[in-house]
């Protein structure tokens, strides 16, 4: 089907890549369905285009690249909403945003968009009594990650 | 809205059920008991809208701004595709 984007034109989009969120992106409830886009295939990120409203897209990335060890409770709410029967087939992805300085991008790793690829459906979380926030610097934590992968490799 | 005054011990049930309890009230703290569906979420409102503030500033991202990060995050693939090496 074809999906008028306000960043990208008009685009043909593969019905079966269609992520489905049953109650939208926080802040956005109208927003339900959602298709990914390639960027630039060198860099780590990915758009993520409404289709319900042309000209709200977000940008995502995957958070292991910033924090190897991320992870996100899936609790019950989660698990009923997207209806997640298998736990391997569950992805995560968080939204990232660009200040005036491309090096301050930052991402959101309290509020991360958990995706069944079982059944396409997806649901943005909220993490309470989490270590992370909505603003980690992306390119300092991916800096210090690299810092202490040589040390290890000492 | 609907107000409604309880005194600590005493509880408001919401549908059918969820429970709200007055567990202690101290100090200008109201300290609440939630009982509810595992499957319904409850969140302080204050991280709900912080997430949500964040998502609207989020949204605002243009292409060319993007764009005008890549040189510096060429190269950051997904460690995932890389064998997952751990910090």
């Amino acid at each position: 089907m074809l999906i008028n984007t306000t960043r990208f034109g008009q685009i043909e989009v593969n019905e079966e890549r269609v992520i489905f969120m049953p109650k939208g992106i926080i802040g956005f409830p109208g927003a339900k369905r959602f298709i990914i886009l390639d960027h630039d295939g060198q860099t780590p990120f990915k758009w993520y285009q409404s289709l319900d409203e042309p000209s709200l897209a977000f940008v995502l990335i995957d958070p292991l690249i910033i924090r190897p060890d991320y992870s996100v409770d899936l609790s019950d709410d989660i698990l009923f909403e997207i209806e997640i029967k298998d736990r391997s087939k569950v992805v995560v992805a968080v939204i990232v945003t660009v200040r005036e300085n491309p090096e301050d991008i930052t991402a959101n790793l309290q509020g991360p968009i958990v995706f069944n690829l079982n059944n396409r459906r997806a649901k943005q979380v909220v993490l309470v009594n989490s270590e992370y926030c909505t603003r980690h610097y992306v390119l300092a934590e991916i800096r210090a990650c690299q810092q202490k992968l040589a040390l290890c490799n000492q | 809205m609907l107000i409604l005054t309880r005194r600590e011990g005493q509880s408001i049930i919401i549908g059918d059920d969820i429970k709200i309890t007055v567990v202690d009230v101290k100090g200008g703290n109201v300290r609440l008991g939630i009982e509810a569906p595992l499957e319904t979420a409850v969140h302080r409102q204050e991280v709900h809208e912080k997430i949500q503030f964040e998502n609207r500033l989020a949204a605002s991202l243009t292409p060319e701004s993007l764009s005008a990060a890549d040189g510096i995050f060429k190269g950051f693939k997904h460690k995932r595709d890389e064998g997952g090496q751990k910090c």
